[in-house]
């Protein structure tokens, strides 16, 4: 009995150390693009840190009774243990301590900080209809809008542009039915509710497009219909410079009607 | 086997099995009335139309409050073997339920024109209303089944499940509707 | 004639009458008088009426209330599966036959959808199509997960653990099994209607608009919710009325305390989706406001409503099976069920806990800020209870006597999937983490892991481990393990890919994704077509041992509850009379220990 409990603690622990290690070592993440991403990718490591001793414990107790507890012949019965009351104390009081803590940190913690500053540099109006973002730059009187044609043809599709270093604030709605804006590359969605204006903020920090990496993408994550899977748009963060470039290109874009034109198969 | 039922774990009766699987269903219902006033209050706070009747509501209110009266003296009755009282409870309850249907159906269309069907305050209204008359008709389905079974004789001051089952029932939907005409009248 | 023809009848007539009633009244309203959605809803509940009393309800229930002689079905062989029959133990076969049919029929669609995933771009089907399949699979599995092992494993051996001739309602419990095929029948017909496409959650305002197949989900979602709300009266009181004497709340073995929480669930819970689903229903045939915008409506009350039901409904789909999963790890490491009283106590506390979690899925649904905070705090507080669960798995098998049959190598599989299951949940319950994870693959994963890999997996290991009691014949041995271990990796395989999938940008609901995603994709759908192969060698297992395999003995696991102590399968009533119980179910290694007197 206590050479078993000793075994399976050293287990336990070696197992414990390679588990940290890996999940320390690989990224599985995709690239980055605003402060808020960093931390939620941060929350996520630290779950998977805290939810590594829980997973190798299970494991190993299991993989160990396995091996050593099968029993020999028919007959064989177990000990009679209905329980062990300070190793069921013990369980009770970390597992309780443990979900205090996740809870405290990353969840309470990180929800503070995704909460932490209402405002905006720039405000980005988003209207969701079935299948369509319409994207407005008030401060540039600018509007885009997407196509639903598919990732096949994504480059042709319109373009979500912002600015790096800012601020975001983006204020989403619906006309239809419920539609949700995400942007994989921020880590955060938000429904766009018909009758409703929500709200989602962003410090976006680096440069980077879809045709680095899909995530720099908006995709619609709440199923609206036939057009659900191909409701997205690109999404390019830039300097700032560029941007106000790009702020002018489409608005010539617009004045000469390109690029409005409804289109798209399902 | 069947003749020693009785010697189960806690010696539970055929009655008061019949009672505690009544009352589970009692609950299981209540829930349904919870999920209704949940959206009452979820959807519209505490809003309601300047057109909705109280005083009429109280007139629902004390008809229904009577018919448990009437409900109760008919299983009053038959636990001192007065069939013939039980008849006549029965009778009065069923029809006190009837006029409350009727008023209802009147409500109904006054309402139509005030809050209809078509706005989020009339679609609750409908519903809840309607779900508690549809639980009241039910009821008077149930009466109605007891009173025929009276008629046959077969209840005793002893053994009358069918009539307990059926009043508790009916106390039940009067409970309901006092709940109803908190949220959707008085609020 | 067949009650169940008679049944169907009686359906098609009643259908008739009340859609041509419907049709009269809004012709005399001035309406168009065919309008498919009140003629069809109105039809339903006549032909549903009419079905239940052609099926037995008339002969066997109402006769006697109004005075007549009632005439109880009666039926040998086969014939005995097709009317309303009282047996639980006949009504365990229905519910398990039906169920894992409708399992299999799911699972094809399942296939059919990562064939569609395997490569991105549109390949055999269009995007509509591909919602109203995954559609069809989620809702099915969903409802599989609910009913399977309550209904076959909570009929059958609730009565028999506790030591009880039958269910305390018997007619009730017919009841409840023949609720079902009318909600079978709408789901078959669903796809004439145009299917539905808004996943088996059936959001509005998109389940309002969309096309009429949406009504029949309604419908069916109502009609199973009711099946449940019946089934759940009579467990609760059978376990607490009709227990042998000496079957004092500390013995009853464990199954059957997983059966009673899960029925303060479906009991009280239920009605909250069945009002979701008659509003939805208004919305769409009578145009009522409730979750319309356009006339004022609010979208989001449903939400709230329909989680109130569907987050109980997880752990209605776990509990069960995580009862089948300690009485196996039990008997077959032949040991005393390790913290009995904590296990049960982390059962009430996972239920108590599950009806204050439901917003947890709406983290991203613009609800109000204040209640962001709140819920993830009880989300997690749920994940102390279910660690209860672990304690008392990890315990029993501590220095057991394992013996690794079939039921067993499920069992001990479930407990590691559902661990996987209840780690990755932890990442949705995390509000910052969630805003990338909701609603993407990692939440498909998740869910898998909870539902396939937990309730599934103890779904066939109760199937394993009560097919000896259940047909009184052996399964084969080897192709059990077989399965077992082809399902098993091939699950894993299928499902933690998904996982990786959705961090890293594939939302669900999808007929199409980013290229860049395809690799993985070709992966999971390779390995999926080998899980769904699995189960061809378990229905092969199962038919050919039904109709030949070794009669089974009594006891064939050599193990201590009840309903090993009658004969394999028990006669009518179960035991010759009723069971004395002198000690607890899972004494094993105390000398002389006896549970029970039969
Ligand atoms: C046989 C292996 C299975 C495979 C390969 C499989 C695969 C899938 C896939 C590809 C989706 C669609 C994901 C999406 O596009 O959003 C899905 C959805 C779903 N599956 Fe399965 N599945 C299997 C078994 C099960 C089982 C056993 C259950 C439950 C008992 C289940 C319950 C669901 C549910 C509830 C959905 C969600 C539907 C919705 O979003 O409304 N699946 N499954
Ligand atoms: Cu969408
Ligand atoms: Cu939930």
């Amino acid at each position: 009995m206590r050479r078993d409990a000793l075994i399976v603690f050293i287990l336990w622990v070696l197992l414990t150390v390679v588990g940290e290690a890996i999940v320390m070592a690989i990224d599985i993440y995709p690239p980055v693009a605003a402060v808020e991403a960093e931390h939620i990718d941060q929350a996520a490591r630290t779950l998977f840190m805290l939810a590594t001793p829980v997973f190798t414990f299970v494991v190993v107790v299991m993989l160990y009774s396995i091996w050593r507890f099968r029993a020999r012949d028919e007959s064989e019965e177990g000990p009679a243990v209905y329980i062990h009351q300070p190793f069921a104390v013990g369980w009770l009081v970390v597992t309780s301590a443990l979900a205090a803590l996740l809870f405290y940190n990353p969840g309470y913690v990180g929800w503070k900080f995704l909460q932490r500053d209402p405002t905006g540099d720039l405000v980005v109006q988003v209207v969701a209809a079935q299948w369509h973002w319409h994207v407005t730059y008030p401060q540039y009187d600018l509007t885009v809008t997407s196509k639903p044609i598919g990732f096949e043809r994504m480059e042709e599709n319109a373009e979500l542009a912002l600015p790096a270093g800012k601020r975001v604030k983006f204020e989403i709605t619906s006309v239809d039915v419920i539609h949700s804006f995400w942007i994989p590359a921020l880590r955060m969605k938000v429904d766009a509710v018909p009758g409703l204006v929500t709200t989602m903020y962003a410090t976006v920090t680096e440069p980077g497009s879809y045709e680095e990496d899909a995530a720099f993408r908006v995709q619609c994550a709440e199923l609206c219909g036939t057009g659900h899977p191909r409701m997205n748009m690109r999404v390019t963060v830039m300097e700032p410079e560029e941007f106000e470039k790009w702020v002018e290109e489409q608005k010539k874009m617009m004045e000469m009607g390109g690029g409005m034109e409804e289109e798209g198969d399902h | 086997m069947s003749s020693e039922a009785a010697v189960y774990e806690g010696g539970y009766t055929r009655l008061q099995i019949n009672r505690m699987g009544l009352w589970f269903f009692i609950i299981s219902e209540a829930f349904m009335f919870l999920a209704l006033h949940s959206y009452r209050f979820l959807a519209l706070g505490t809003e309601k139309p300047e057109a909705v009747n109280v005083f009429l509501g109280g007139v629902l209110t004390v008809i229904l409050l009577a018919s448990s009266v009437t409900a109760h003296q008919a299983e009053k009755a038959i636990a001192r073997g007065d069939t013939a009282g039980l008849q006549r409870g029965l009778m009065a309850t069923m029809g006190l339920g009837v006029l409350f249907l009727l008023l209802v159906a009147y409500e109904w269309g006054v309402a139509f024109g005030e809050f209809p069907p078509s706005t989020p305050f009339g679609s609750i209204f409908y519903l809840t209303t309607g779900m508690h008359a549809l639980h009241l008709l039910s009821g008077i389905g149930v009466l109605a089944l007891v009173y025929k079974a009276a008629k046959r004789g077969i209840f005793t001051a002893e053994s009358h499940w069918g009539v307990q089952g059926g009043v508790l029932y009916w106390h039940f939907v009067d409970v309901v509707w006092l709940s109803v005409f908190t949220s959707l009248y008085l609020l | 004639m067949l009650p169940v023809i008679r049944g169907t009848i009686w359906a098609i007539v009643a259908f008739l009458i009340g859609a041509v009633l419907t049709a009269i009244v809004r012709a005399a309203m001035g309406l168009a008088p065919w309008a498919f959605g009140p003629v069809f809803t109105v039809g339903y509940f006549f032909g549903f009426t009419g079905w239940l009393l052609g099926v037995g309800v008339w002969d066997t229930w109402l006769r006697e209330y109004l005075g007549m002689e009632p005439r109880p079905f009666k039926a040998e062989g086969w014939r005995r599966y097709f009317g309303f029959n009282t047996d639980h133990k006949v009504i365990g076969i229905q519910y398990g036959v039906t169920f894992v049919f409708m399992f299999l029929a799911a699972g094809l669609l399942a296939m059919l959808m990562r064939f569609e995933l395997m490569r991105p771009g549109r390949d055999i089907m269009d995007f509509a199509e591909y919602n109203r399949i995954m559609s069809l699979h989620g809702f099915m599995m969903i409802l599989v997960a609910v009913t399977a092992v309550p209904g076959m494993f909570g009929n059958y051996f609730v009565p028999l653990m506790i030591g009880a001739e039958d269910m305390a309602f018997p007619r009730m419990n017919a009841l409840s099994y023949w609720i079902w095929p009318p909600a079978a029948f709408l789901l078959l017909l669903s796809p004439f209607f145009g299917g539905w496409d808004t996943g088996w959650t059936g959001y509005p305002p998109l389940a309002i608009t969309n096309a009429d197949g949406q009504l029949l989900y309604n419908l069916a979602f109502f009609t199973g919710g009711l099946s449940s709300i019946v089934g759940s009266v009579n467990f609760l009181t059978t376990i607490i009325t009709m227990r042998a004497p000496g079957m004092t709340w500390g013995r009853v073995p464990i199954f059957v305390w997983s059966i009673f929480f899960t029925s303060v669930m479906s009991l009280t819970a239920t009605q909250f989706v069945g009002v979701a689903m008659v509003m939805n229903l208004l919305d769409r045939i009578a145009s009522t406001a409730f979750f319309d915008p356009v006339q004022g409506g609010v979208p989001l009350v449903y939400q709230h409503i329909f989680w109130f039901y569907s987050h109980p409904a997880v752990y209605v789909m776990i509990l069960p099976s995580l009862g089948i999963m300690l009485e196996v790890l039990a008997h077959f490491s032949r040991k005393p069920l390790f913290a009995y009283r904590w296990a049960v106590a982390g059962f009430a506390g996972i239920t108590a806990l599950s009806f204050t979690v439901w917003a947890h899925h709406m983290f991203t649904s613009g609800m109000p800020e204040v209640l962001h905070v709140p819920f993830m705090a009880t989300t997690e507080a749920i994940s102390v209870p279910t660690g209860l669960i672990f304690l008392s798995a990890l315990g029993t098998i501590w220095q057991g006597k394992l013996r690794f049959k079939t039921p067993m190598l499920f069992a001990l599989g479930m407990l590691f999937n559902f661990l996987i299951g209840g780690l990755t949940g932890i990442f949705n319950s995390d509000l910052p983490v969630d805003m990338q994870l909701h609603d993407t693959f990692w939440v498909v994963s998740h869910f898998h892991y909870t539902i396939l890999g937990g309730g599934i997996f103890g779904l066939f290991a109760g199937i394993y481990y009560w097919f000896p009691k259940m047909t009184g014949r052996m399964y084969d041995e080897r192709l059990g393990r077989i399965h077992f271990w082809l399902m098993f990796v091939f699950f894993n395989l299928t499902f933690l890919p998904m996982a990786w999938l959705g961090l890293n940008g594939m939302n669900r609901r999808i007929g199409d994704y980013p290229p860049q995603l395809g690799g993985v994709n070709a992966f999971v759908s390779m390995m999926a077509f080998v899980l769904g192969a699995s189960f061809l060698i378990f229905v092969y297992n199962m038919v050919v041992s039904w109709v030949r395999g070794h009669v089974a003995e009594a006891n064939p696991w050599g193990v201590r509850t009840l309903e090993w102590a009658t004969s394999s399968p028990p006669p009518e009533h179960n035991f010759p009379h009723v069971p004395e119980v002198l000690g607890g179910p899972y004494d094993y290694g105390v000398p002389g220990a006896v549970h029970a007197r039969v």
